[in-house]
Formats: C-alpha cells, structure tokens, sequence
C-alpha cells in the first residue's frame, strides 16, 4: 500500500472503521463479516480498496461526510462493475444444457492480510498431508485399519473406497497431488472446514480467470497491494506431476481428463488444461494397449505417462469399476505402473464427512499434531459417545449421509414432526456409523456488490494445496462463492450467485515468475506436429463448417430481406424465393400452388426468412446453426485463443438473448444480421491471422472451405433454374450473397451481367469468395495433409483438380454461348474428355436428354443445364472429399459393450 | 482328492470385435485345503497382454486384452488341483458374541472379517431378507446351527431351476419366485447373514458331480458353482452350499471369494463392437483316482 498509509487515513477526520463510510453496511446479527473484522491492519486494507485514492486526495482536508465518501466508493465500483461486464461475457461458460451456470464475477476481491493467510494456509497444508497420509494407507498396508484407527465400516463400508486399487499408490508416490478444501468462518471469524476435495478437486482454472480479469480492471491496487501471485502454484503443481511421471519416461506427456462438455466443470477444465499446456483429453481420446495408456491422434496412438484427473473415481474405468463411462482398463494400466494419475483413482474416499469428523484424533495418531484447522462441528454417530449426543440433541441437529459427499446446504433445520423424527431415529439408531449430525452453523458474511451497493453475503471459500517435495503448497488465494441468496450459502462451486477473487496481501512486492528451465536438459524445440487429437480435429473441422454456415445463412438471410422491402415483379418475387430456397436445400416445404400475386409470395418468403432465422423447431434455422457452433466450441476450447473464444461467446450471447424480430420489421432484422456478421468475420480474421498452420488450423480452414464452396454451389444452382433469374436484379443479389458486388463493380463499372458474374463466382481463382478460389485452397489444405496420408488424400486432390480443369476450361466465349438461345448444342462446361472422370462420376447419358428433366426449359438452355451439370459435379466431389476426411481422420467410438454380466 | 477341472468359456459376436479388454477368475485358489498343482489359461485368439495379480481379496485374477479382429473368443482354463478336508474346529461359538465381535472389533483379525458384514452389490440387505433369515437365527443361538438352519431352509424351500434367474433378478424377485440357481442362493444367504452383522462372502468354485446312477458322465455337463463362506470368529471361515444343503468338505473346489458375484465372475470383459454376444459355458470335473498315472 504504497500511496496511503495510515497516518493519511486518519487526515480523513472522522473515519475510524468501516462504519464511518459505509453506515449502511451492518453485519447480519451473530454472524462474522469479513468487512467488518476488528482488526486495524484489516480496516485499512478494507478501506483503501474500497475507496480510491483519487477521491481520498479530493477529501483530504475537506471536512468529511458519509455520504460523500459513499457516493465516492458507489461510482467507483458501478464502474468497475461495467468494465468486468464488458469484457467477461466468458463467465457465463454455457448458457444453455442443464450443466448451465451463469455466476458474476464480484469486482471486490476478498482481501486477508499476510499474517492470517499464513495460520490459515498451515490449516490447509497440513489437512492436505494428513489426509494423504491416510488415502496411502488405506490403500497399501492398512496398519490405521489394523489399529482401529480407522473404523473397518468407513473403508469397506463405504462405497468410495474402491477395493480394486488397493496396493497400487506405489511407494513414495503421493495419494494426493492436488487438493482443495471448502471454507467457512464461524461466527468469531475462527477458520473451519466444511469439506475436502480429492478426487479431482475443481475450481483452480477459476481462480486464474476470477484473477486475471481482477487484476487487469483494478490493476493499481493489485500492484499496491502486493497481491500474492498464483502462477507459482500451477507451476509447481505441474512440476509435481512431470516429476513421477519423468519416474516412467523422460520427457512424459500429460493428459487433463475431463469428464466432457456435459459435465459441470468442462469449462474449467479447458481452461486449466490450457494454462497448464496439457493435453485436453476425454475418455473416447484415450485407450490402453498393452497395459500402457495411449491417446488416439491423427497419426495415431501416442503414449500418455500422467493424467491430471477431473473424472470420479467411479468413473475412471469401465472393466474393473463397473462404471458408464471411463477408458477400459486404465486401472490395469495404474496397477503395471505405466501411468501414473493425480490424483490416483480412489482418493474420493478422503472426501466422506464421516472422515472429516474423525480428523482431529487421527491427526494425533498419524502427525502427532493437533489439527489446525478444524471441520465445522460434526459428529459422526459411529462414535457412541457422539450418537448418544446426537440423540439427545436431534431437533437442532442437520443429519446426513456420514459417507456420501454431499454439499451441505446448512440452511436452518427444516421443522421435523414427531413422526419424522423417530423415524429417524430408528434409522439411526440401527446402523449409526452411516449418519453424521452437523450443528447448526451460521456462515459468515463477506462483502458484494448488489444492486448497487455493497451488502453482506453468506461466503464460502476454497483453498487448494499441491505438493511440493514433502510439503504442500497452498495457493495463495483460492475462489469465495457468495450465497444462493443474500440469506443461504451455496455450499458447493457449483451454486451460488456471485464468485470472488481471493487476495493475499503481501508484505513486500511478489518476486515474479521466472520462467523456469526444465530440470534437465534443454527444452526441445517443437513445431506443430500432427499429434492431435482425433477428436480435436473433428470439432475443429465442425466449428470451421458450422461457422462457415451461419455466415452464409446470414449473408443469404440479409440479402433476401433488404429485398424483400420493395419487390413489385411477380417473377422477380418467384426468383427471389428460388434465391431463399438457395438456403435450405434439402428439406423445405413445397411452394402453395396456385400463388399469382407478387404479394403474396413476399408474404410467403418473409415467413420462411423468419423460420429459417428463428425457428428452433427447423433443423437449420440459423439459431440452431448457432448452437452447433457453440457446442463444437466449447468442445475444443483449449484450442482456441482467448480472444477468438471469447467472439463467438460474444456472437452465441447474441444468439440466446435474440429476441424475435417481427418478419415486418425488415430494417431491425437486417441491423441484428449485420451485428453477428461482424463478430463471425472478426472470427474469421483471428483464425487466419493469430492460429498457427498446425493440424487444428487445416481442418478447421478445411471445414470453411467445404461449407463455402457448397453454399455457393448451392446459390449458384437456385439462379439456373429459372429464365427470370437471370435478370439483373437476381445476378446482383448472388453478388451480394457471395460478397462479391465490390469487386464486380471496379472490374466492371456496369451493370451487371451473366457473363462476367459467373466469371467471378466460379471461374475467378483470386476472387476468395469464388468456387474456384476454394477449390484451389483445398487442394493446398489438402496437399499438408498428405504428410500423414499419402495415397488416400491423392486421390481426393486428383479430383479437385479434376474440377479446377474444368472450370478453367469456361473461358469467355463459351460463356456468352450461354446467352445464345439459338445455337450450339454442345456442352461446352463439361470437360471435352470424359475419360477424365472416373467410371462411377461418368456423366449419365440418361440425364443428358433435356427434355424430359426440364420439359419447360427451352434447349437452347443447354448450356446452363451443362453449368448445372458441372456444379453438380463439385458438389459430388467436395461430398466425397468430406466422407473421406471423416472416415479416415475422425474417431468413430463404435458402441461399448460389456461382458460378464450373464452367468 | 486330487481333480482336474476343465472350464472352457466362449463368446461368439454378432461382429467384429477389434479391441476387447477381459479380467478373468479362473485360476483356483491356493489354501491350506487346496493345492494346485497345476493351472493354465489359454486365450484364443492370442491375448497382446497378460497380467496376472492378486485382487483385494487375495484371488488370482488375470487381465488380457485382444487387440485383433475377432469374432469368436475362448478362454480355456485347465487345473489339477488337490482338495482336503478343511480344517475344522467345529468352533462353539454363540453368533450373538461373534456379532459383537466383529461389530466392535478390537483383534485385527476380525476387523479384516468385518468387511464381509457389509452390503454388497448383489448381496444386499432388505426387509424381506431379514424377515427369512430372522426365522432362523431367532430360534438358534449357536452360530454354525442357526447358519445351517438357514441353509436348510433354503434348500427346501426353493427349488433348483436352471436359468430361472439372471444377474439383474433383484433378491426380493427371488424370495418371492421361490426358484433360482447356485448364484441366487448363495448371494440370499449371505444376504440373511448380513442382516444380522454376521460376516458372510461368496465363493465361487465348482463340485464334483456324481453321474446317476448307471449312467456315464458327459464331460462338459457341469457348471461353475458358488456356496457360502461364513465368518466363524478367530479368522476361522467356515464353507456352506445353500444348493446341496451341506458343509462343503473335499468335493469343492475354489477358484475365488468376494464380497459377491461381482468381486468374482470368472470374465467380464469390455469389448468395441461385437453385435449381440453368444455366451457357451463348458465345466468338467473329474476326479483323478490315486492310482493315476497323472502327471503332477
């Protein structure tokens, strides 16, 4: 706190605690506030960051009210509240599915000063190794079980102690890696524990967000205040893992295994998993071979030596854990030892409250210490003498499960009746050991941001420790969740309203991060290899094609309702709704028969723009186009850049608040298009500038370029169908649709025609919206792809060029042939050899006789018959190149199925 | 007496399977009333890994896994193995002590026992569980009378109906069907057993079987079986078959305990693909007299 000190805090005449500036704040009766703590040290933390500095240099001297200095702090945090609004929008990691969470981000961090972090920090490092100790003893040799230690009913009792992995925590190897711990303050302000996390404790990845969006919008006060830094933490958790994982290989690869995108933390884990530079994997990337655990790749299968687990225990494998989901036996592969996994598949059982109650002896027996910090008071009634409290004292006592994690809402004990009561009683009186009573507990309070002002919220807090050599390593900060509500605390990460930053305050400025060289050796340098993730390449190519369709849908989408204001044409209406039908190809609705006026086709049109845009009934309506972008983007966010991920979060905002645009309201309508446009360019532009060319980048450029090129065919095609579209009008809205009016209009400063219209869009191979433009990016994507397939991807780049020929072979003269309605019944788009075409692609004589597939076209049209046969053509062989790449590149998790279960 | 048991498990797919993991139990079990002699696996096709380990509960479980495409896979399991008579105390002891003994154990011994008093997968407590087995252990007070009071009942009142049940028949199912197989039997034992803390597991094996009379035995007619490990206090287990209504003496064999079916089933596999699996189950049991010119 280099600008204030103490002595400038008291110029302020008047000001001598909390108080004094905020009289609106009060502590709710009995219960502990953080704002509040009567402690000088702690005030003037409070105190400096609540108000600025700039407005204590205006009050300084002048006679001090209140009121003012309310005033001061509410303008300062309304607008440090905007700023994290505005840049944040990542904080509500999925807005839809039923894993969807939406908490704010509060702008006051929970400050605590040096000297109690450091009591509170030895708390945690020591719960963390004492249930470590315990886990590898349960585990291995089972001496606190021979000992009665600890009770035979909390190990095979309990079903989270998972007899199939005794004996493999190897010897002096840890049972925790990584462990994080729920907090609350009494109503003394004395630390406790409600419960601990080891299974695969989440919450860190929020810290680092929670952090870097706090320490960039109070960026002075971080620094001033000496905040403690995390990066540390992460660096030595990294470096605990790399260290029994090298005990296996050199150089180990390390996997995140995340539960998937449906599970709560799936944000998170990609977050985490990102800063870490680990691997984002989930069960489908991973299989065992060998007894050695590997992870499917384009290439192939590359070997995992450690995985940083955020799956349950039970959910681990599939053959010996008799679970849904998991990778076939990983424990197998834990039992030979290839892999070692943080933290190691059974450690939930640390996690039961019944354990929890029993800390304080078994600190004694295992540490010989007396436990530092405490559970909330609890008593397990396997302990006579605690049953027979709970007896006593069961109206005021909350019971629960002693085995079950489960987050304890300790709201106030819901009124039992007399029924109820001996009820259960009964029930626990015939297996007690099952039940835990929890006292009734007031959680204290910390200060929010709220409508407004800042009031008082129940808070919860998690630390995270992780091992460093023989010790354990406290992050220094953690993540607070405020309250369901301003009244009820949400127990878990999961619930809760409000997150917060946790500051530790340092004494001195924080020594940055070096960068740390690896302990032996120098890094290798690597360039983007094609180790990626099947799974990864898939996505990547989805989001490319479904990013690539909302564009498209929304350029067609805009182009038809800027027409559809003023079109008076009968047949320029009908060649309209052959331009909306362009949109959805497959699976529209025929057209009413018998429609005559142009109004009334409008009127048609306007209400398929409106499905087409809006209807989630409709398949690919452009807000389900939108989801699917979502759900691939979420998919393989650890792949994105930060900014790139956080414009589509931006646009899919866009999308769920959409309010439906009455079709009427063309003008709003086009405006809403134009905003989504920008942010999918802006997209765009950040793939193609700021993604490196690795295998992510191919397939995703790959999905672009697929979707474009049969958007366009598709435009293309809707216009030959129709005499009258071939009149300006309609020529100039596929310009417009395939974003190529500017550069028609330099070339040609004219209106615009047939000619030169199809030049650009299909024959131009430097116009990048063109077809011909794609078809030469494919053949380049494709071509890197050839560094892992040779043969088959050949083959593919013969037919692309096949089509490049062909549409080369379209040179002016025989596209004015196309106007010539009387002459020429030769095909001149189709290439002049057939033999280039392989034998199945041979054009089907059959089809050639024009009359009977479109009796009311004129032959002369001929050519344009032949230009649809060449479209038809791409669009056969783009279809194939997409089959290819999916059966040859894409994981294909063929159905699961377990034996054993008949007798 | 000395055995050879031949135990051949086959699985044939609706479709190929290219990548199969399988944990097997079917190597017997080495005690102080059995010796093996000798015990081999063949897997067809041929397993890329083969790792063998003793389980939680001190059983020898194998892994192997396939990683060739196929259709067809059996797992041959050939064992001489030579039983005795266990040894037996005939231990007095009144289950009400032993209850208490295990409920509060303060021996090592009986801690590790305790853990068979709890509720397992298959071999769970209900309502229904308690009220038969309490017939039984109400009107005994020794533990090895009130355990074979249990058995008897069992014995006489359900009837014996091959593939009458199957893995997902719930115990209230059977209770109230009155028919099940060697599986289902034991698994309700150790279900009445359990309802009052007496420790109980379940073993899994076979028993020799006696051809009726004047007539042959066809090899590969008998079964895997199950019975009942009772827990009889000082870390004595005495073997009850709820199925033929006797103490088990030297016409078992064991391969593996467990708290239930689940800890033991001689293969569970995880397979991609494979269609609709048929299942074949193949069992001999012969006895090799001692005259034999078998070869240890």
């Amino acid at each position: 706190m280099n600008r204030i000190s103490t002595e400038d805090l008291h110029a302020i005449p008047g000001v001598e605690c909390i108080a004094d500036v905020l009289p609106n704040y009060q502590a709710i009766p009995g219960r502990f506030d953080a704002l509040l703590e009567n402690d000088p040290e702690v005030f003037k933390a409070w105190f400096h960051l609540l108000t600025d500095h700039r407005s204590l240099e205006k009050m300084r001297g002048v006679p001090y009210t209140a009121n003012a200095m309310g005033e001061c702090i509410t303008q300062r945090w309304r607008s440090v509240k905007q700023w994290l609004q505005e840049h944040n929008t990542s904080f509500n990691p999925q807005s839809s599915g039923p894993a969807s969470r939406s908490w704010e981000l509060d702008p006051i961090p929970l400050v605590i000063i040096d000297k109690h972090w450091k009591a509170l920090a030895a708390g945690i490092s020591q719960r963390a190794r004492l249930l470590d100790e315990l886990t590898r003893d349960i585990y291995g040799p089972q001496r606190l079980i021979a000992d009665g230690s600890i009770p035979v009913e909390l190990v095979y009792g309990a079903s989270s102690f998972q007899p199939s992995m005794q004996g493999t925590i190897r010897a002096g190897e840890p049972a925790l890696y990584l462990y994080a711990v729920q907090l609350c303050r009494d109503s003394s302000g004395k630390w406790l524990a409600i419960a601990d996390r080891t299974q695969g404790p989440s919450g860190c990845g929020y810290t680092v967000e929670n952090r870097i969006a706090l320490s960039s919008v109070l960026a002075e006060e971080f620094r001033d205040f000496h905040v403690r830094r995390s990066a540390g933490f992460f660096a030595q958790l990294r470096d605990t893992i790399a260290a029994y994982a090298n005990m296996r290989q050199p150089d180990a690869r390390t996997v995140l295994l995340s539960p998937g995108v449906r599970s709560d933390t799936f944000f998170e884990d990609a977050y985490l998993a990102r800063y870490l530079g680990y691997t984002l994997a989930q069960s489908d990337d991973l299989t065992v071979r060998n007894g050695e655990v590997f992870q499917k790749t384009l290439t192939g299968l590359i070997r995992v030596q450690s995985v940083l687990r955020r799956v349950q225990d039970d959910q681990c494998d599939p053959l010996e854990l008799q679970s849904n989901s998991g990778v076939p036996g990983l424990c197998q592969a834990v039992r030979d030892g290839s892999v070692a996994i943080a933290n190691p598949i059974g450690c939930g059982w640390a996690e039961m409250p019944a354990v929890a109650a029993i800390l304080p002896e078994l600190c004694r027996r295992v540490l010989g210490e007396e436990l530092i910090l405490p559970s909330v008071p609890m008593h397990w009634c396997g302990n006579r003498e605690s049953a027979n409290y709970v007896y006593q004292n069961i109206d005021r006592l909350e019971i629960r499960d002693a085995l079950k994690r489960k987050e304890l809402a300790l709201v106030s004990l819901p009124s039992r009746s007399a029924s109820d009561r001996s009820k259960l009683l009964e029930q626990i009186k015939t297996e007690p050991w099952k039940y835990i009573a929890i006292e009734p507990f007031d959680f204290s309070t910390a200060p929010v941001w709220n409508n407004d002002r800042i009031e008082p919220w129940p808070m919860v807090m998690r630390g995270f420790a992780t091992l460093n050599q023989n010790e354990y390593t406290v992050l220094d900060g953690g993540i607070a969740r405020l309250g369901i509500d301003e009244n009820t605390p949400g127990e878990s990460l999961g619930t809760g309203k409000f997150s917060k930053d946790v500051w530790v305050l340092g004494n001195e400025p924080p020594i940055p991060l070096t960068l740390r060289r690896p302990p032996q050796g120098s890094l290798e340098l690597r360039r983007s290899s094609f180790d990626l993730p099947s799974r990864v390449a898939e996505h990547l190519f989805w989001l490319g094609r479904w990013s690539q369709r909302a564009e498209c849908r929304i350029r067609h989408a805009r182009t038809v309702a800027s027409r559809l204001i003023d079109s008076t044409d009968v047949h320029i209406a009908q060649a309209f709704a052959a331009i909306h039908d362009a949109i959805e190809p497959s699976d529209r609705p025929a057209w009413p028969k018998g429609m005559t006026s142009s109004d009334e086709i409008l009127r048609v049109i306007r209400q398929r723009l409106h499905r087409t845009i809006f209807d989630p009934k409709y398949g690919q309506s452009l807000k389900n186009i939108l989801w699917s972008v979502e759900s691939n983007m979420v998919m393989v966010r650890d792949r994105l850049s930060l900014d790139s991920y956080q414009l589509l979060s931006n646009l899919l905002l866009l999308n769920s608040r959409q309010k439906e645009i009455s079709v009427d309201d063309l003008a709003d309508l086009q405006f809403e298009l134009s905003r989504m446009l920008t942010s999918l360019s802006a997209f765009s532009g950040m793939v193609a500038e700021n993604m490196t060319r690795g295998p992510g980048w191919l397939f995703l450029d790959i999905g672009v370029r697929i979707e474009r090129i049969q958007h366009q065919l598709n435009v293309m095609r809707s216009f030959l169908l129709y005499d009258y579209a071939w009149m300006t009008p309609m020529l100039e809205a596929n310009l417009e649709i395939m974003d190529s009016t500017m550069t028609y209009r330099f070339r040609y400063l004219m209106n615009v025609e047939i000619d030169p219209a199809i030049d650009l869009l299909l024959v131009d191979e430097s116009n990048p919206r063109g077809v011909a433009f794609q078809l030469s990016k494919l053949d380049e994507l494709t071509a890197s792809l050839q560094a892992i397939d040779t043969i088959g991807l050949a083959e593919q780049r013969n037919r692309l060029s096949q089509c490049r020929g062909a549409i080369r072979l379209i040179d002016a003269e025989s596209l004015s042939l196309l106007r010539d309605h009387a002459r020429d019944l030769t095909l001149p788009m189709i290439p002049r050899s057939t033999n280039s075409l392989s034998s199945s692609e041979k054009l089907n004589p059959s089809v050639l006789s024009i009359r009977d597939t479109f009796p009311d076209l004129l032959v002369s049209k001929r050519q344009r018959f032949a230009l649809k046969m060449l479209l038809d053509h791409i669009d056969s062989v783009i279809l194939g190149l997409h089959n290819y790449l999916s059966s040859r590149f894409f994981v294909h998790t063929a159905d699961v199925q377990r034996l054993g279960q008949s007798r | 007496m000395r055995y050879r048991v031949w135990h051949k498990t086959s699985y044939r797919y609706g479709s190929p399977v290219p990548l199969s993991h399988n944990q097997i139990r079917v190597h017997p079990r080495v005690m102080d009333c059995q010796r093996v002699i000798s015990s081999e696996v063949t897997v067809d096709p041929s397993p890329v890994a083969r790792r063998m380990w003793a389980d939680p509960f001190g059983n020898l479980a194998e892994f192997f896994s396939i990683e060739q495409s196929h259709e067809l896979m059996s797992v041959t399991a050939t064992s001489i193995v030579e039983r005795s008579l266990p040894f037996t105390r005939s231990p007095q002891i009144a289950w009400r002590d032993l209850v208490s003994a295990v409920k509060n154990p303060q021996r090592t011994i009986d801690r590790f026992a305790a853990q068979f008093q709890f509720d397992s997968k298959y071999a769970y407590r209900t309502p229904g569980v308690m009220e038969f087995a309490s017939q039984s252990l109400l009107r005994n007070n020794d533990l090895l009378a009130a355990v074979k009071d249990l058995m008897g009942r069992i014995f006489s009142e359900f009837r014996y109906r091959a593939a009458s049940t199957t893995i997902e028949t719930t115990l209230q199912e059977l209770l109230d069907s009155r028919s099940g197989v060697c599986q289902d039997f034991a698994q309700l034992m150790i279900a009445g057993l359990r309802c009052f803390g007496i420790p109980a597991r379940y073993v899994s094996g076979y028993i020799l079987t006696h051809p009726a009379p004047g007539q042959v035995k066809m090899v590969g007619s008998d079964a895997s079986h199950a019975w009942v490990s009772v827990y009889a206090g000082d870390g004595h287990w005495v073997d009850f078959d709820p199925t033929n209504n006797i103490i088990v003496g030297d016409e078992h064999i064991t391969l593996a305990w467990g708290r239930d079916y689940a800890d033991v089933s001689p293969i569970q596999g995880i397979l991609i693909g494979g269609g609709a699996p048929k299942l074949t189950v193949n069992v001999d049991v012969s006895q090799i007299k001692n005259n034999s010119k078998e070869l240890e």
